[in-house]
């Protein structure tokens, strides 16, 4: 399929790896298809790229590689979203901003996009662990991370 | 917009399968229990709205990376873990 964006044009990317967001991303309902391809060399990075709204695009990073005791609860609402049998089949991932000196990149924990592999469903997350925010400096941060687990009907 | 009045320990239904209860009143906090199917997301609006205006100031300011940028924080990252 061609996909317009407005970062690199029109795009081609095969039909099979469309992700479909059922709900879209958060301030984007309308955003329900999205396409993820390579952000530089290192394999680490990806572009999560509208298919719908061409100049809505996130750099994603795998959660581990930036938090290493990052947790999310994927509760029965997110497992019904997306379709979601076997919790190892699903990957959490970070929106990150990456700025021209890459010490200063921010993280946002409270909204992380998960993604099931098998059904190529995702949805963006609202967390409420108190310690995260929408921009974790992920290198500057003196904070110690929490072990806290967000969850979407807790109590406090 | 609907308002009423509920004291401590009393509860509000909205529909036949949503709950609100009023569990404590402290100054100006009022905590408040929630009783809700699964399917149903409950959020706090302010965390809401954050990611909301975080989605679309990343989206409007994330231009391409460079590829010094990208080597960079990928160096980065490797330097954190060990």
């Amino acid at each position: 399929m061609k996909v317009k964006t407005t970062r690199f044009g029109e795009i081609e990317v095969p039909d099979e790896t469309l992700i479909t967001f059922p709900e879209g991303v958060i301030g984007f309902k309308e955003a329900r298809g999205f396409v993820i391809f390579d952000c530089g060399d290192q394999g680490l990075f990806k572009w999560l790229q509208s298919t719908d709204i061409p100049e809505l695009a996130f750099v994603i990073c795998e959660s581990h590689l930036i938090v290493p005791n990052y947790q999310v609860i994927i509760g029965q609402k997110e497992r019904d979203l997306l379709q979601l049998d076997n919790v190892e089949d699903a990957a959490v991932c970070l929106i990150l901003v990456i700025p021209e000196d890459p010490q200063e990149t921010t993280g946002n924990l409270l909204g992380p996009i998960v993604m099931n592999a098998k059904t190529r469903l995702g949805m963006q997350m609202v967390l409420v662990n108190p310690q995260y925010s929408t921009r974790y400096k992920i290198f500057k941060s003196t904070e110690e991370e929490s072990n806290e687990e967000g969850e979407n009907a807790g109590t406090e | 917009m609907l308002v009423l009045s509920r004291k401590r320990d009393e509860t509000i239904m909205i529909g036949d399968n949503i709950e609100i209860s009023i569990v404590d009143i402290k100054g100006d906090t009022v905590r408040v229990g929630i009783n809700a199917p699964k399917s149903i997301s409950v959020h706090r609006k302010e965390i809401f709205e954050a990611i909301k205006e975080e989605n679309i100031a990343t989206t409007k300011s994330q231009s391409v990376p460079k590829m010094e940028a990208i080597g960079g924080l990928a160096d980065l990252l490797k330097k954190k873990k060990k």
